[in-house]
């Protein structure tokens, strides 16, 4: 059976075409919702920060050795506050990554140092005034924009399939399928003896929307290097736990003001359940190669 | 210092190669497997013979970075399971498409 060159051109075709532009499309719409006006300006604004708080230090100072008994600014040393902690959380992590690297003992005392109820660093803020991350709005946009970047243009694209190719029998595929999905790849259809194979506009609709998934996304990372590997998401789920602390922000209350007291916990908590082992506690026998000798010697008497 | 972690299970490890590779082996899988998926329509290939064409040259990737980097899939990816999954329905999809574009443009229409 042959089919109409006409729909070749004018539905098989096209709806390759308009596919792979809309993908690529809402990549670059992603993009520029993606830069926030906020976000290039913070560096801006962390670089005057910095500025302004090396004056400040530089003027303390002066102050401070002409006068001894002049009392600190309060709001500074809550920023100081807020600093210090941040680099507590730092710390921890670098401790919780590369932890195994150091014995037992060295590890534990740094622990301790951290996470001890009363003096450790990670414990000096009280926990009543941790803000439950999900009632916090703004960590909610990010992940609605992309639901919506997604959902949008395919609910557009398959209205227009549905409206204009409804009925067409587009694509015949190259492999055989059983007679109980005809209602599903026929939708539209109702021809009783037409083989299964024959496939409505639909359809073709789908496959062509996975198909071209990865192959968009391999141009799109391709035309702009700077979109980090968007697709290549399963590695950074795997490693989740040990890597996001650092990299995102702290938590931003309703107030606007930056509160690392969520993470302090949660860290504090992480590195309580960390186990520690360390990992090169025999390495002088492994150099030598008499690792495996003991070993085989412990299992001799053993035996015995 | 942030990008350059080192694991915690696999001391020496950095993350950011570890996401490399994964990134050029989809970008491998994906450019053959839309390739194979052409070459084989226009030969008129159907049936289950295609996919096992498809499963064939899958088992050849394995082969070719295996021996590339010695089967010693632990230093370069997650896993051995991971590498040999990573973005295999992608592509599957990716060659499925391209098997039906070129067969039904050069056989059925």
């Amino acid at each position: 059976m042959k089919l109409d060159p006409q729909i070749k051109n004018w539905v098989l075709f096209p709806l390759v075409y308009v596919i792979f532009l809309v993908g690529i499309l809402k990549n670059y719409i992603l993009k520029l919702f993606e830069t926030d006006p906020k976000k290039e300006t913070k560096v801006k604004e962390i670089k005057k920060y910095a500025q302004k708080e090396q004056k400040k230090l530089n003027e303390n100072y002066q102050k401070r050795t002409n006068n001894f008994t002049e009392q600190k600014n309060n709001a500074q040393t809550n920023k100081q506050e807020t600093i210090r902690e941040m680099q507590a959380i730092q710390r921890s992590t670098r401790l919780r990554l590369n932890g195994n690297l150091i014995s037992k003992e060295s590890y534990e005392m740094r622990k301790y140092y951290l996470t001890e109820p009363q003096k450790g660093i990670l414990s000096n803020r009280s926990a009543q005034k941790a803000v439950n991350p999900l009632f916090d709005p703004t960590s909610l946009m990010p992940g609605l924009k992309s639901n919506l970047s997604n959902i949008l243009p395919q609910f557009i694209l398959m209205t227009w399939v549905n409206f204009f190719f409804e009925g067409f029998i587009v694509v015949k595929f190259p492999f055989p399928l059983s007679d109980n999905l005809k209602k599903m790849f026929q939708y539209g259809i109702n021809l009783k003896y037409l083989n299964a194979s024959y496939v409505s506009s639909l359809s073709w609709y789908f496959l062509v929307f996975f198909g071209l998934r990865g192959v968009v996304d391999m141009i799109s990372v391709w035309l702009d290097k700077k979109t980090v590997y968007s697709y290549f998401a399963p590695i950074a789920k795997i490693r989740k736990m040990p890597t996001s602390t650092p990299m995102m922000p702290p938590p931003v209350s309703l107030s606007g003001v930056r509160d690392p007291t969520n993470f302090l916990i949660a860290e504090k908590e992480n590195l309580q359940l960390y186990s520690h082992k360390f990992s090169v506690a025999d390495s002088e026998l492994e150099i030598l190669g008499l690792k495996t000798a003991i070993l085989d010697e412990k299992e001799k008497k053993k035996d015995k | 210092m942030l990008n350059q972690q080192i694991n915690s299970e696999k001391p020496g490890l950095v993350l950011e190669n570890l996401k490399k590779n994964q990134k050029n082996l989809t970008t491998f899988r994906l450019i053959l497997s839309c390739l194979i998926g052409s070459i084989i329509g226009c030969l008129k290939i159907t049936g289950v013979l295609g996919f096992l064409i498809f499963l064939l040259s899958n088992i050849l990737v394995y082969l070719f970075v295996g021996f590339k980097i010695k089967f010693k899939f632990e230093n370069y990816f997650v896993s051995q399971i991971q590498m040999i999954f990573e973005s295999l329905i992608t592509s599957l999809f990716a060659f499925l498409l391209f098997w039906t574009l070129i067969y039904d443009y050069i056989y059925v229409y």
